[in-house]
């Protein structure tokens, strides 16, 4: 409950509408992630613990209603400079 | 641990006034600014400015028991009892510990501190040697917290026309730089005798930096660069004579 109801530099008020954007973004990134189902760079899954670029080189979109997930390519041509292929990265 | 700090808030407050805390510390619990975070908890209508916690992006710079810094890395245990608080002096306060910065970021834009040089952008980067990045550096690191600018009596005195430590060290930052091409244009840009002639090395401004960084040094640098320009004018303007009397 915010106590200060100030219009002047008001951050409690702002601190809580950070915190409901935080859990926004939270419940994105748990759904989107709990669907794709391989590891990619910092998304690292125990039970799809390799990389699958035949099924999930994809973005995911996220939308509030029902936590429904979409998909859009990726789009690898850029205009101007040389593209290189995707692969697994093994350093 | 016994805190005073001050309170201001135009909607409620004709005048400002300094409010006592006293906050149980926990584990863990070890720079002026997880204080701050403890009496926030207990006190929503508290305004201060933070970000990163960790004296990189300048936002909770303040008054600490009279000298300004950064409260995410000032520790408690360097601090003496009750802890006084205040904003930063010399600029309007807007609430509690929050000042207005426009003015200081007036100072700052007046000094175009951004690089100038009017050759064709290469296809790769501009690049500098070692030892020419060397001269760059402890004038790039500023994060434009304003602790040493609103220490500085000069500014006090003249803070509309006095463009202040910060501000003069980003204006030496890129006449210091072997890419920049504006050297003139900038010792030009600080000649009005209010703009940089202020500075009279009284160095609360190295006192205070949270860099620890010296612009008193990098003002004394310009004041030697004007003066290296204003010789070269004279002697031009000699030989400009010598050659008419011909």
């Amino acid at each position: 409950m915010i106590q200060d109801k100030s219009q002047v530099f008001n951050t409690a008020r702002v601190e809580a509408l950070e915190l409901d954007n935080l859990v926004e973004v939270a419940l994105a990134t748990m759904h989107a992630a709990e669907a794709r189902t391989e590891s990619r760079g910092a998304h690292c899954r125990e039970d799809f613990s390799e990389r699958d670029d035949v099924n999930w080189l994809t973005h995911s979109l996220y939308y509030r209603e029902g936590h429904r997930l979409a998909y859009k390519p990726v789009r690898l041509k850029p205009q101007t400079v040389a593209s290189f292929e995707p692969k697994p990265r093994v350093y | 641990m016994k805190f005073s700090i001050y309170r201001f808030n135009p909607d409620v407050d004709k005048k400002p006034y300094m409010q006592d805390y006293d906050v149980v510390l926990e584990d863990g619990d070890q720079m002026l600014l997880d204080a701050l975070l403890r009496i926030k908890d207990l006190d929503d209508s508290l305004s201060l400015r933070k970000s990163c916690r960790e004296g990189v992006c300048g936002s909770d710079s303040m008054n600490i028991n009279g000298k300004n810094g950064l409260a995410c890395v000032t520790k408690l245990s360097d601090l003496d009892e009750p802890v006084v608080l205040r904003p930063m002096p010399g600029l309007p306060v807007i609430r509690d510990l929050v000042v207005d910065m426009t003015q200081f970021f007036e100072h700052y834009n007046s000094v175009k501190p951004y690089l100038i040089n009017h050759d064709a952008p290469p296809e790769t980067e501009r690049l500098q040697s070692p030892e020419d990045r060397a001269k760059l550096d402890g004038l790039y690191e500023c994060i434009l917290c304003g602790a040493c600018t609103t220490s500085c009596p000069s500014f006090w005195w003249n803070p509309e026309t006095f463009v202040g430590p910060a501000g003069l060290m980003q204006a030496y930052r890129f006449m210091a730089d072997s890419r920049d091409q504006a050297m003139d244009e900038r010792l030009e840009n600080l000649e009005a005798p209010d703009r940089l002639y202020r500075c009279h090395n009284i160095m609360n401004c190295v006192d205070v930096c949270p860099k620890k960084l010296n612009p008193s040094l990098a003002i004394a640098k310009i004041k030697d660069l004007k003066f290296e320009q204003a010789r070269e004018h004279k002697c031009n303007a000699k030989k400009h004579i010598e050659i008419k009397v011909l």
